[in-house]
């Protein structure tokens, strides 16, 4: 008897070992997935956002991004949820209702609300598609929002030209505290960018923008303006877009940015290039490296620069700086340039001399110096080398100064 | 001589095989508890639970029936949750052990089976919320004459221990939950059921039984 009451006392402990605790992590499933789409080929889209907000909290949701689609976290306290999309050229909404039901879960992790039967209630984007009315605890994409084709969107692409024939040159980052434009003031923040569409005056056939760079911006300093003349001509491409305008024969109106090229005379959707801004080659541009060497090698190595003078400029360079690199601008009206050098420890001089050759690197920056046979004339740092005795740009190291 | 033993050994055969004939007539009930139902009301704050189990066998079928009660009552640092509720299970086992005055003389159960079982219930909770983003929310919630179905496998053993006292245990591998749900609640617990989390769930029960004869076995 005792044998059969120990198999099942030996049945209970099992059982009751089953028993395991929930996990209280993510309980409500209240995230909807919404991606952002094109009409035009149903593909997604990067529009810009500067705020997602919602009715009934003062929460901020993805401030300011580029984004293809969000996860949102829907009201679970309510049935409802408006959804505010604040972009550049305007605020569209949408509205949301659900089921959400209210489930204890345990002593724990307290309750968890279950949401359901999701719906479109209403929208002013210009299409939307329920895809999936069940929210589920890992997010996946419940709607999309349609876009009709944006047509006054234009590009503007910033680009640096080389020493080399390349007459595109190559993408260059620029900085802007923000651009305005003549009909509608600020369009864009502070921002770094070296591609930028900005939408035409849909009321009109003129447009004005201006750059504002920020002080020791690669491009340039300050404002810099461009205007447009275009015709506009009206289509129904599609029929839940209704009859929309359509942009051509842009022209540039007038401009103080140095080298502009008008490439593509119309607006596209996706935006494709139509102006491109250059900034020429830099050529009389001196790199000297430090370097500290070892018992096999030499390595760069950072230096304590109180600051660096040159005798054609009153600028100063390199001020209260710890660097391993400088790239320092040479007197292109001179055949020699002098440099005096403060580190910590004392003054060092250095007197580069070159030869100047004129030459045309590109036609639309005209004539430039071609800068070649750099040699140091007067110095006093002990182990200095020359590496390249041509000034190249992109920059290459010129001389190399080591310190043991 | 072989055809000869071959006959002789064919007699013997015929001689050792006694066809019983099958008596399906009930010859004993058998009324018990669930032990763990019993011990959690009595070991757990805010659970109260009993279960009502019984079976009347009719050779080696057993028609099976359980009747039961529970009520929960939880807190959580925002929440106050109680659920009470009855629920019945009615279905039937087949013994795999054979009758057998030499291997099995107490009849001793080894049991399979299904059961269809059905609970009613009701629910009332307060609901605290604090949430950074939709602000603090607090409100009752009532979910009463709620309703709900589910089938089991059933699985276990009933063994004599002594006279009419057994012991008994049975997993139940419980699916096919249909639970009603009102507007605004989704239930957590289904008495004889467990969680709502899961629509299948294994349970088990611990028994103790008493057997009462009703017709002397043959």
């Amino acid at each position: 008897m005792f044998r059969k009451v120990a198999w099942f006392i030996v049945f209970a402990v099992l059982a009751v070992s089953c028993l395991n605790d929930p996990d209280c992590y993510n309980l409500n499933n209240n995230v909807v997935g919404i991606s952002f789409r094109k009409i035009f080929d149903g593909k997604a889209d990067t529009v810009a956002m500067i705020a997602v907000r919602a009715d009934g909290t003062d929460s901020v949701f993805y401030d300011y991004k580029l984004l293809s689609g969000i996860l949102f976290p829907l009201n679970y306290l309510d049935n409802k949820t408006k959804i505010y999309f604040q972009q550049p050229d305007g605020t569209r909404s949408l509205a949301l209702s659900y089921l959400s039901k209210a489930q204890f879960v345990s002593e724990d992790c307290g309750e968890r609300f279950v949401l359901s039967d999701l719906k479109i209630d209403a929208s002013d984007f210009d299409s939307t598609r329920l895809l999936s009315s069940t929210l589920t605890k890992d997010p996946s994409t419940n709607i999309f929002l349609y876009r009709c084709p944006v047509n006054n969107l234009v590009k503007f692409s910033f680009r640096q030209l080389f020493l080399e024939a390349d007459t595109l040159g190559k993408p260059l980052d620029v900085t802007v505290t923000g651009i305005t434009a003549d009909y509608a003031g600020q369009l864009y923040a502070a921002d770094t960018f070296n591609t930028v569409k900005v939408p035409l005056n849909p009321a009109a056939v003129t447009t004005a923008f201006t750059f504002n760079f920020t002080a020791g911006s690669t491009f340039a300093t300050g404002p810099k303006s461009i205007s447009f003349n275009y015709t506009k001509s009206k289509r129904t491409l599609f029929e839940i877009c209704g009859e929309q305008d359509f942009y051509s024969k842009l022209s540039i109106a007038s401009t103080d940015f140095p080298i502009v090229k008008l490439v593509r005379d119309t607006i596209q959707d996706p935006p494709l290039t139509n102006v491109i801004f250059q900034r020429c080659p830099e050529t009389n541009l001196l790199k000297i490296v430090f370097k500290v060497s070892t018992a096999t090698n030499a390595n760069a190595a950072k230096v304590s620069i109180k600051k660096i003078t040159a005798g054609h400029t009153p600028q100063i360079f390199y001020e209260n700086s710890e660097v391993s690199t400088v790239t320092l601008p040479l007197d292109l009206t001179q055949d020699a340039t002098s440099f005096v050098f403060e580190f910590a420890s004392g003054v060092k001089n250095l007197t580069v001399s070159y030869t100047r050759t004129p030459k045309v690197y590109h036609q639309v920056c005209g004539a430039s110096i071609e800068v070649k046979a750099l040699t140091f004339t007067q110095n006093n740092f002990t182990n200095i080398t020359t590496k390249n005795a041509e000034v190249k740009f992109p920059t290459v190291t010129n001389f190399e100064i080591v310190n043991n | 001589m072989l055809p000869l033993i071959s006959f002789s050994q064919k007699k013997k055969e015929e001689a050792d095989t006694v066809k019983v004939k099958r008596d399906y007539r009930p010859t004993q009930i058998r009324v018990g508890t669930d032990v763990l139902a019993i011990i959690k009301s009595f070991s757990q704050d805010g659970f109260k639970s009993w279960e009502i189990n019984g079976d009347v066998n009719s050779d080696r079928y057993f028609f099976a029936v359980d009747v039961g009660y529970s009520a929960i009552d939880r807190n959580s640092e925002t929440d106050h949750y109680e659920n009470k509720g009855s629920y019945f299970r009615v279905g039937g086992d087949f013994n795999f052990l054979k009758k057998d005055p030499k291997k099995n003389p107490d009849n001793n159960v080894l049991f399979m089976g299904v059961r269809y079982a059905h609970s009613k219930f009701s629910e009332e909770m307060t609901i605290g919320v604090i949430d950074p983003v939709w602000g603090n929310f607090q409100q009752p919630y009532n979910n009463t004459g709620a309703k709900a179905n589910w089938l089991e496998f059933t699985g276990g053993l009933k063994v004599k221990v002594w006279k009419a006292f057994w012991l008994g245990y049975t997993t139940r591998y419980k699916f096919g939950l249909s639970a009603s749900e009102n507007p605004t609640t989704v239930p957590h617990e289904i008495p004889g059921f467990g969680s709502n989390e899961k629509k299948s769930i294994w349970g088990f029960n611990y028994q103790m039984f008493f057997m009462i004869p009703i017709k002397k076995q043959e």
